[in-house]
């Protein structure tokens, strides 16, 4: 398999999928500090 | 963390665009129980069939890894946007399209949501059908269809079931299963969802790791992944790319604002709808990666060339060739009924979702929960028999209410335009863990409505073309003439029936609650 083929597919997952599970990531520790703070 | 679900009643003070909806909104009825579970409902909502057979041909198609260039574009300009939208007008009014329009923007507006809300509902009453046919595909791979391979099975497996009792026995037990959740309603969907996103990951992800595993998937991740940026030139690429976004994320279809209906007055509307959207893409990318390389390493076993298998339609890829080729798998029989598993589970806790439009909109009127479930259930079962029992009606209803869904978004665009883009933003921010800015207002005041009247005619322009003598007749499957007419008889009725018929109970409703 092209070097750029793998590439692509890193970048492509990696941003998907690392923003994806950040944002879900981020809302719970925002959840945590709701909860805390009432 | 919320509280878990909870049946309450809250006044709080509701904020209105223009300063001309102030009211006491008296927040009652059903709340999610956690963060995590509204994120894995709304996820699982958006997660359907699409993903799975129809993202992974459009990005091979339209230059691989590079068809992720427009389709991002579409998704922060047009998709993000439609979704915090549909939050705001969910949230601010906890209820569905009919009343949740009537009282953000004004009674006038409530045929407009009645017209979303019916998109749905004609969405719903074939989507149970592809649902019994995930669902009897798993069942048959339970008593063995992916254990053995014999030529020319997949075909004939699909025309032995399609022509049968089978579509609806399935899609009967679908709406048992769906009366089963909305009967209790969030808590229900919000469980179920729990359990089958994960899952459908889960089964995703073993799928792939069986596929690239065998001598050949370089090929599919070639096909997938290849950078071809030369296919960017062309128009009709941003195209596929802006309808996949618009059909695969939901945004602007209400389901987004009926499972908002659910938040409290300060939850967050702006990071989940981030997550949505990049959620739904993720677990698409997960669903093409199973599909593509199952085809590489197999349909060369059975001399095939995976390059055909590719090109067939939705359902020739998904219920006749992965048929045949799931028994050349190592544990293929295993593999298979995962594979079907995963699609039944995208495709009802979507099913559960588009129902949910319409169970809450009964409910908005006072029906209680279980009552209005059993009414949407039996409406449902019985309007998607003709889908269930021939193809070709089933065909025809999605590409009339496929296309509509373009409408409805549009509406939604309209309804934040109408009701003050800067207080709208205002209202997003409060309570979201991330704020937007000035861009939202320009991308869903004028980008996106922009966009999508484009991307729709457009697709209207290819139908000309499919029958180009024959186009403005309503009897053909997939012409401008069916699309028109059914648009402009539901349209019709539609305004009557809300005009005529409901707006009694649509004012004294306002009354009740002080709009």
């Amino acid at each position: 398999m092209e070097g750029s083929v793998i590439a692509s597919m890193i970048i492509v997952l990696g941003f998907y999928w690392g923003l994806t599970l950040y944002f879900v990531k981020l809302a719970l520790e925002k959840e945590k500090e709701k909860a805390r703070a009432s | 963390m919320l509280l878990l679900s909870d049946i309450g009643h809250r006044a709080v003070s509701l904020e209105c665009p223009g300063g001309k909806l102030e009211m006491e909104k008296v927040e009652t009825g059903e709340h999610w129980g956690t963060r995590l579970g509204f994120i894995f409902a709304i996820i699982g909502a958006m997660v359907g069939s699409g993903n799975i057979w129809r993202f992974p041909r459009m990005m091979a198609m339209y230059g691989g890894g590079a068809f992720l260039i427009p389709y991002s574009i579409a998704l922060f300009t047009v998709a993000i946007p439609l979704l915090i939208s549909e939050g705001i007008i969910g949230r601010e009014t906890g209820n569905s399209t009919i009343l949740g329009f009537a009282k953000y923007a004004g009674k006038k507006y409530a045929w407009l949501g009645a017209w979303v809300a019916w998109v749905n509902i004609a969405i719903m009453f074939y989507y149970a059908v592809v649902n019994g046919w995930a669902l009897a595909y798993f069942v048959k791979g339970l008593t063995g269809l992916y254990a053995s391979y014999a030529p020319g099975k997949g075909l004939e497996t699909w025309n032995a079931f399609i022509g049968g009792w089978q579509p609806l026995f399935f899609t009967i037990l679908v709406w048992l299963f769906t009366w089963y959740v909305m009967a209790v309603g969030v808590k229900r969907i919000e469980k179920v969802a729990t359990f089958m996103v994960p899952s459908l990951i889960l089964f995703l992800v073993v799928v792939i790791i069986r596929a690239v595993t065998m001598p050949g998937a370089d090929v599919g991740l070639t096909y997938m992944f290849k950078f071809d940026t030369s296919k960017l030139s062309n128009a009709e690429a941003w195209l596929q790319a802006y309808s996949q976004v618009l059909w695969s994320t939901g945004a602007g279809w209400g389901i987004y604002l009926t499972y908002s209906s659910y938040l409290k007055k300060n939850d967050d509307i702006n990071l989940n709808s981030h997550i949505t959207g990049f959620g739904d893409t993720s677990a698409a990318l997960l669903g093409g990666l199973a599909v593509i390389t199952t085809v590489a390493v197999t349909a060369p076993l059975i001399g095939i060339d995976p390059f055909k298998v590719y090109a067939e339609g939705n359902v020739g890829l998904t219920f006749i060739w992965l048929t045949e080729l799931f028994p050349k798998v190592p544990a293929g029989f295993a593999i298979g009924t995962l594979f079907y598993l995963a699609l039944f589970f995208a495709a009802f806790t979507s099913q559960i979702a588009i129902t949910d439009v319409f169970v809450k909109n009964v409910v908005d009127f006072g029906i209680p929960r279980k009552k209005a479930a059993t009414y949407v259930a039996i409406i449902g079962l019985i309007a998607g028999i003709p889908a269930a029992i021939k193809i070709g009606w089933l065909d025809n209803q999605d590409w009339v209410w496929g296309d509509a869904l373009l409408i409805s978004a549009v509406v939604i665009s309209f309804i934040m335009l109408k009701t003050g883009l800067e207080k709208n933003r205002e209202i997003a921010n409060r309570g979201s863990d991330i704020k937007i800015g000035k861009w939202w207002d320009i991308m869903i005041g004028y980008i996106a409505p922009l966009s999508i009247i484009v991307v729709l005619l457009w697709w209207i322009k290819q139908s000309i073309n499919w029958y180009p003598e024959t186009w403005w007749k309503p009897t053909e499957t997939f012409s401008t003439g069916t699309v028109i007419f059914q648009w402009i008889i539901a349209a019709i009725a539609i305004w009557i029936i809300v005009n005529k018929m409901l707006m009694p109970k649509i004012e004294a409703r306002l009354a009740e609650e002080g709009a």
